[in-house]
């Protein structure tokens, strides 16, 4: 079994100008170093998915492009600098990193009015609509709500900002699988639209697989895949082996393997797949699926150093 | 500005308890404090056997009492106002709501400098009038009690109250103009530390007067020292403020306030002001740069 690869898969996308730009994007704290150089371009008009592990540095390269951190080496969001223009380029981003990051001691009503007055993006008309049908009630306390409760209000918050880009960091951790499902629903038809741009983080990968037009996944501050998600199918194949073909099937280099309720299942990169086909059940493995057979993968340069 | 003057309000609404409900409740108190024994009967009649008349300058001074009064809760309540706001937005991860809005984190931290220093004296103030005018209110409520008291005209009380109200305004003015840079420096530590801000606003005074004495042995307990002495005098305001309360005449705010203004060091005003603003800015700088 082959289990060295390079450290990112990638595919193009189209030449346009990106909604952000990253080239040898590095973070240290301290003597650490805890991404090691990202290179990469998000589109218009996309639904990125950022997966990894916990500590991988999804959060620090959100942070990074949404400016809360400095960092090493080239970011652009909207053309411009996150860490130097932050204000400036939240008019145009929105970003939930907590959704119970809301200011508590605030009443909805005083919220919206808040925000009207301080975002010049910020339609209250549309916020109120999103809230309609909800449990969420004007008068409220934000510290009253229950924490549904303040994911859906901060959801209306951001999806009532005209924004560019929208960042969305964990935003149903600690939430139902009503409300998560609830949640994204909302996102999808009411806000998505071709100007606009979703990156999301999320450990919950299989419930926002079905909406993500591109996956980056991170492993220890290195992008290991970044690609369309159409292209997934092309690249990726996933085989149910038949017992009496699984040295065969071996033979091929899968990059992962495992055996699951007394069936051996393989992912495979690259291979065709009229050559898998005879040897057991073909399909294209699901998000959470590749993320595992790439996250267990030995990277290229592993053992460089020694 | 739009978005200044919102930053401001938002302040108003997480501090009201402080500024608003505090002297709502300390003006409930006033009130039923002085009220109390009128309704109830139970003012003493000896302290009365004679006439008493010319009352205006009790009057005056029970005025004057509460703006000290009202000017020490103030002075409390902002310490406390600082050493909390400016670091309030690290409570439950509000920090990442707020920087999620397109405000730089020092328009932030300048609203709450300014709320401290016009809004909130602003509520103040007002309980300052209304104890003003209270206070006439208990005039007539002894002379209604003890007809032998005779209490000052109401032409004349007004006359005084609008003074000693001008004058209260313009000394609290003067006062939070003096004391600023401390209020900066207060609010410029709770962005770093916290509500550890408030002893370490004095512990770190205090142990630069301590550094200085050791290693360069000040003179009468060195420059640190008797420079924080000076700031915390108020002297300057000393003479205007008992000529006020010994003039047997109505008060005089153009005197009064020609007083304040010929004893203030306004070389240290400006250079207060100037600390005031380089702490608030290098505050704000550290919380563009760390998330915590």
């Amino acid at each position: 079994m082959s289990n060295a690869i390079s450290p990112v898969t990638t595919t193009q996308t189209p030449a346009v100008d990106p909604i952000v730009h990253a080239r040898g994007l590095r973070k240290h704290f301290g003597k650490n170093e805890v991404l090691h150089g990202l290179d990469f371009d998000i589109p218009p008009g996309r639904i990125y998915g950022l997966i990894g592990h916990n500590g991988a540095g999804k959060t620090t390269t959100l942070n990074a492009l949404l400016g809360l951190t400095s960092a090493e080496g080239t970011i652009r969001v909207l053309g411009k600098d996150p860490f130097a223009h932050r204000a400036e380029l939240m008019q145009n981003v929105a970003f939930i990193s907590d959704v119970a990051s809301l200011p508590r001691f605030l009443r909805v009503r005083e919220l919206f009015a808040l925000l009207t007055n301080i975002h010049p993006n910020f339609d209250q008309a549309k916020a109120r609509s999103f809230l309609e049908g909800t449990d969420v009630k004007m008068e409220a306390r934000i510290k009253q709500l229950s924490k549904g409760m303040i994911a859906q209000l901060h959801l209306a918050v951001v999806m009532a900002i005209d924004a560019k880009l929208l960042v969305l960091d964990e935003p149903t951790l600690g939430l139902d699988i009503t409300y998560r499902k609830r949640f994204y629903r909302r996102l999808l038809e009411d806000y998505m639209t071709e100007e606009r741009t979703l990156l999301i983080t999320t450990h919950q990968v299989d419930e926002i697989e079905f909406m993500l037009s591109d996956i980056m996944f991170i492993r220890d501050g290195e992008l290991v895949l970044h690609m369309q998600m159409e292209t997934v199918s092309g690249k990726y194949a996933q085989l149910i082996v038949n017992p009496d073909h699984a040295a065969e099937a071996r033979a091929f280099g899968p990059i992962y393997e495992e055996t699951r309720f007394g069936q051996t299942a393989m992912v495979f990169e690259n291979v065709d797949r009229d050559k898998l086909e005879p040897l057991g059940q073909l399909s294209t493995p699901t998000l959470s699926d590749l993320f595992v057979a790439l996250m267990q993968r030995t990277p290229a340069n592993a053992g460089a150093a020694t | 500005m739009k978005s200044f003057i919102a930053l401001i309000k938002r302040e108003y609404l997480e501090h009201k308890g402080v500024f608003l409900y505090g002297p709502l409740i300390l003006t409930g108190l006033l009130v039923a404090g002085t009220a109390m024994p009128f309704f109830a009967g139970r003012m003493r009649a000896d302290y009365f056997g004679d006439e008493i008349s010319g009352t205006l300058k009790f009057y005056e001074l029970a005025f004057m009492a509460a703006i000290a009064g009202w000017a020490l809760y103030l002075l409390i309540t902002l310490f406390f106002y600082y050493a909390d706001a400016f670091s309030a937005d690290k409570r439950n991860n509000a920090m990442l709501f707020w920087k999620s809005m397109p405000v730089t984190d020092l328009k932030i931290l300048a609203s709450k400098m300014a709320a401290g220093l016009t809004l909130f004296p602003a509520l103040i103030f007002v309980a300052i009038l209304f104890s003003g005018a209270w206070a006439y209110v208990v005039a007539l409520m002894v002379h209604a009690q003890f007809p032998m008291f005779a209490p000052p005209g109401f032409l004349e009380a007004l006359n005084s109250y609008w003074r000693v109200a001008l004058s209260g305004l313009i000394f609290m003015a003067l006062m939070l103009a003096w004391i600023c840079p401390l209020l900066a420096w207060v609010g410029a530590l709770s962005t770093l530390v916290g509500r550890w801000a408030m002893p370490l606003a004095a512990l770190v005074p205090a142990v630069l007067a301590l550094l200085e004495n050791i290693f360069f042995k000040g003179e009468n307990g060195g420059y640190v020292a008797n420079y924080l002495r000076f700031r915390a005098d108020f002297g300057w305001a000393r003479s205007a403020v008992q000529n006020q309360i010994i003039s047997l005449g109505q008060p005089d705010v153009v005197r009064f306030t020609a007083d304040l203004i010929s004893h203030i060091d306004w070389g240290q005003m400006v250079a207060g002001w100037a600390f005031a603003i380089v702490v608030v800015v290098i505050a704000s700088e550290y919380r563009r740069r760390v998330l915590d």
